[in-house]
C-alpha cells in the first residue's frame, strides 16, 4: 500500500517534468531564427554588443558570429529559471539569475568555436543546453 | 547473443570431446557433446540470472547501460560511449588493483562498474579525457580509503565529480540525464529493488514544494521552477544503499534534508553544483542520522 502511494507520488512529480519537457518543444524560444552566420549584435563605440537570452533549454541567438579582435559585450538575461553561461576557452562564469540581466566585456582574441554551456542544472534537459559562440 | 551461445557450445563440445578422447573412451561427441555444451551454458545462464536477481547492484549496471544508449543525442553517439567505455574502463581497472593490495578475492566489479558509469554519464564528454580519468581514480580511492566502520562515507561518485568539478574545473552537464523516460521507468525499478522508493519520494516532492515556494514568493516562472527536477540524481545516486541510512524513518530524514540542501546551494552558491555538494554534506551526516534514528 505504501508503495503505490509513494509510486503515486513520484509518477506526478514526473508529470511535471515531462509537461516542461513538452514546453521545451513547442516554447516560444524553440523556434530560433535560422541566422547564416550573419555577425550577430551591433557595433556600438567599437564595442559589439549582444543580446543573449538563456532559457530552458537553450540560448538566443545561437550561434553568436563575432569577428576576432573585436570587443564584446555580452548582455545576458535568463528567461525563466536560473542558469548559467560557460566559455571555458575565455574562463568566463557568470550565473543568471532570473529575469536579471548580467554584463560582460572581454575580447575576443581566439579564432574558432567554442561551446557556450549552461553552468546550472536547471532541469532535465540542462545537459543538452549548449550554445556556440563562432569567432571568424 | 545467439552466435555467442553457439561458439560457446561448440567450444564447450570440443573440449568435452578432448577429455573423452585423452581418457581413452572410445566415444565420439559430434551431437551429444553439443547438447551437453547447450545445457551447460543453459545452467551458466540461468546461475547468472538468479545472481543478478538477488544482487540490486547488477539491475543498477543494466538499468544504466541502458539509460546510457538512450542519452547521447545522434551526433555524438560514438563520442559519448567512448566516454563512457574509458570511464568504467579506468574504474574497473583501479578497482581491481586495489583488490588485489587487499588481498580480496576477486569478483565482478560491479560497485566499480557504476561509478564509473555515473561519473562518465554526469560529467560531460566535450572536456579533456583526463579529468575523467582523474574523477574516476579519485572516486574508487575514495570508495578504498575514506571508510568509517568499513562502510564508505561518501558517495564515490558523487565524491570523484565533486573533487573534479572544484580543483579541476570539471564540467557537470548530466548530459546522462536528458532522456527522462527511461531514466523515470529503470530508475522506478531500482528505487523498488533497493527499498529506497520513500526516499525518492520524498526528495522529489520536497525539491517541487521548496521551489514551488520560492517561485510564488519571487514571481518566477512556476512550472518552469518546478521543472528543476534531477531524476538522474533522485533515481540513481540518491538511492545508493552503503551511503544511506538503514532505518525507513532515516531515510525520510535523509531524502528531506538532501532536499533542503539542494534548493538552498542552489540559491546561494549556484556556480557550484548543488546536487553534487547537497549530497557529499549529507554523506558526513549518515553516521549521526544512523545512530540517533
Amino acid at each position: 500500500m505504501r508503495n503505490i502511494l509513494f509510486s503515486l507520488m513520484i509518477f506526478s512529480w514526473v508529470g511535471i517534468g515531462c509537461a516542461q519537457m513538452e514546453d521545451m518543444h513547442h516554447g516560444e524560444y524553440q523556434h530560433k531564427e535560422k541566422e547564416k552566420l550573419l555577425l550577430s549584435g551591433e557595433l556600438k563605440d567599437e564595442v559589439r554588443e549582444v543580446e543573449v537570452k538563456a532559457f530552458q533549454y537553450g540560448f538566443s541567438p545561437d550561434p553568436i558570429v563575432v569577428n576576432k579582435g573585436e570587443k564584446l559585450r555580452l548582455k545576458m538575461t535568463s528567461m525563466d529559471v536560473t542558469h548559467g553561461i560557460w566559455i571555458k576557452e575565455y574562463k568566463i562564469n557568470v550565473t543568471l539569475p532570473p529575469k536579471e540581466t548580467k554584463t560582460i566585456e572581454f575580447i575576443v582574441d581566439k579564432e574558432g568555436e567554442f561551446v557556450l554551456y549552461c553552468s546550472v542544472f536547471c532541469g532535465p534537459g540542462h545537459g543538452h543546453m549548449h550554445g556556440k559562440l563562432i569567432v571568424r | 547473443m545467439q552466435c555467442v551461445l553457439w561458439a560457446g557450445a561448440w567450444a564447450y563440445a570440443w573440449k568435452v570431446d578432448c577429455q573423452i578422447i585423452q581418457n581413452n573412451t572410445t566415444f565420439h561427441a559430434d551431437s551429444c557433446g553439443l547438447a551437453r555444451g547447450l545445457s551447460q551454458i543453459n545452467l551458466c545462464l540461468e546461475d547468472m540470472f538468479n545472481k543478478l536477481r538477488n544482487n540490486p547492484k547488477g539491475w543498477m549496471v543494466i538499468s544504466l547501460v541502458l539509460v546510457a544508449l538512450f542519452a547521447p543525442p545522434r551526433e555524438d553517439f560514438i563520442e559519448g560511449i567512448f566516454w563512457l567505455s574509458v570511464s568504467v574502463f579506468v574504474a574497473v581497472v583501479i578497482d581491481t588493483l586495489l583488490s588485489l593490495l587487499k588481498r580480496r578475492g576477486l569478483n565482478f566489479p560491479s560497485s566499480a562498474t557504476i561509478t564509473g558509469l555515473i561519473v562518465g554519464m554526469v560529467l560531460d564528454y566535450h572536456q579533456s579525457l583526463w579529468i575523467l580519468v582523474i574523477a574516476v581514480a579519485i572516486a574508487i580511492l575514495s570508495k578504498h580509503l575514506l571508510i568509517w566502520k568499513r562502510k564508505h562515507i561518501f558517495n564515490p561518485a558523487n565524491f570523484g565529480l565533486l573533487v573534479s568539478s572544484i580543483f579541476l574545473r570539471g564540467i557537470i552537464s548530466w548530459w546522462a540525464g536528458v532522456p527522462m523516460i527511461p531514466i523515470v521507468i529503470l530508475g522506478f525499478f531500482i528505487a523498488l529493488k533497493m527499498r529506497r522508493l520513500s526516499l525518492v519520494a520524498v526528495f522529489l516532492g520536497l525539491h517541487l514544494f521548496f521551489f514551488g515556494v520560492s517561485a510564488l514568493l519571487l514571481h518566477h516562472q512556476f512550472v518552469s521552477q518546478l521543472a528543476i527536477l534531477n531524476f538522474y540524481f533522485a533515481f540513481f545516486m540518491l538511492v545508493e544503499p552503503k551511503t544511506s541510512p538503514i532505518t525507513t524513518r532515516g531515510r525520510l530524514i535523509y531524502g528531506i534534508l538532501t532536499a533542503l540542501l539542494v534548493f538552498t546551494f542552489l540559491s546561494i552558491i549556484p556556480q557550484y553544483d548543488s546536487h553534487i555538494l547537497a549530497l557529499a554534506c549529507i554523506n558526513l551526516l549518515i553516521p549521526l542520522v544512523n545512530k540517533l534514528v
